[in-house]
């Protein structure tokens, strides 16, 4: 078999997944921190002030990256919860069930800093507007799917259920997406877009992208940490979980 | 110096929203890290006292 699809395809075994997690985590980790350190400093120092906001501008710095993880950590779970309804892949609902929290967490950073940003540019910390009230949807859609997979005893059950829910919520997605062309709202659109030249100087851009990059990696960083602890909750009694609890008693094996 | 942390007037909006964000990201990066390493040592504890019995 092709090397990289193995290699793929090894990700769906928890013996191999919980020792490559490992390996892989203080190195995820350096990158992650080196890139966050790295955006923060040219977010918050360098780059110029805004004409019309100023320095507040600055929370864009943590506002969209935070946004735009909130919906592509869910997209993700779309994806997972495909994996697990149609291939029954056990790892793929580990994966769906770990991201739900730290896609909360991301929407409830872009809620948070949304708020204050909002207070000095628009003079309300909230306004029931289209963008707003659908970002508030998709953290109670996020609750919801962990609190549904904790409420369930079966966890097989569970993992159905909890698939079904992701990909039932997903079309909140593109109606945060377009909420703003769609609707008339406070919230200013898009700076961003694939198919224009971006509406924002050179060097307020780069910081953001690396923000950005920064934030992707922190979501893959969360997913590993919880993926680590699950997988060895799940099966307790797997000879491998096993094997890890035993050279701190017979002392023979680092 | 003083001047970067006043953030032309803005200051307690713009540190407030990245210190709340780093809030609840450090609490996301810690629990499981955390849960993971009492989760071990609660059945490294279990197995010891399995054979002192």
């Amino acid at each position: 078999m092709n090397p990289i699809l193995k290699w793929c395809y090894q990700l769906a075994v928890p013996h191999i997944l919980y020792p490559r997690i490992q390996a892989w985590l203080p190195w995820v980790a350096l990158v992650t921190f080196s890139l966050l350190a790295l955006g923060l400093y040219l977010g918050l120092a360098v780059a110029p002030a805004d004409y019309q906001q100023g320095e507040a501008f600055r929370i864009i710095y943590v506002h969209v990256p935070a946004a735009w993880l909130s919906m592509a950590v869910y997209v993700a779970m779309a994806l997972m919860a495909l994996s697990v309804l149609v291939w029954r892949i056990q790892v793929a609902e580990l994966a769906l069930v770990a991201s739900a929290p730290i896609g909360a967490a991301f929407t409830l950073i872009a809620l948070i800093t949304g708020a204050i940003w909002g207070k000095p540019m628009w003079g309300a910390w909230w306004v029931w507007d289209a963008r707003l009230t659908s970002e508030l949807i998709l953290l109670f859609i996020y609750i919801g799917i962990f609190v549904l997979y904790d409420a369930i005893e079966d966890k097989r059950q569970a993992g159905k259920a909890v698939s079904l829910m992701t990909l039932v919520g997903l079309v909140n997605i593109p109606i945060i997406h377009y909420s703003v062309t769609w609707w008339n709202t406070l919230h200013q659109p898009p700076s961003l877009s694939k198919f224009d030249t971006p509406s924002i100087h050179i060097d307020m851009l780069i910081p953001l992208l690396i923000m950005l990059l920064a934030f992707k990696l922190l979501y893959l960083l969360m997913l590993m940490l919880r993926m680590r602890l699950s997988l060895i909750e799940r099966q307790p009694q797997a000879a491998w979980v096993k094997a890890l609890i035993k050279p701190a008693t017979t002392g023979d094996k680092p | 110096m003083s001047e970067f942390w006043a953030m032309g007037g803005y200051g307690s909006y713009v540190w407030s929203a990245f210190g709340l964000s780093a809030l609840i990201l450090i609490y996301n990066l810690w629990l499981p890290i955390y849960r993971h390493v009492k989760l071990l040592q609660q059945w490294r504890n279990q197995q010891q006292e399995e054979q002192a019995l």
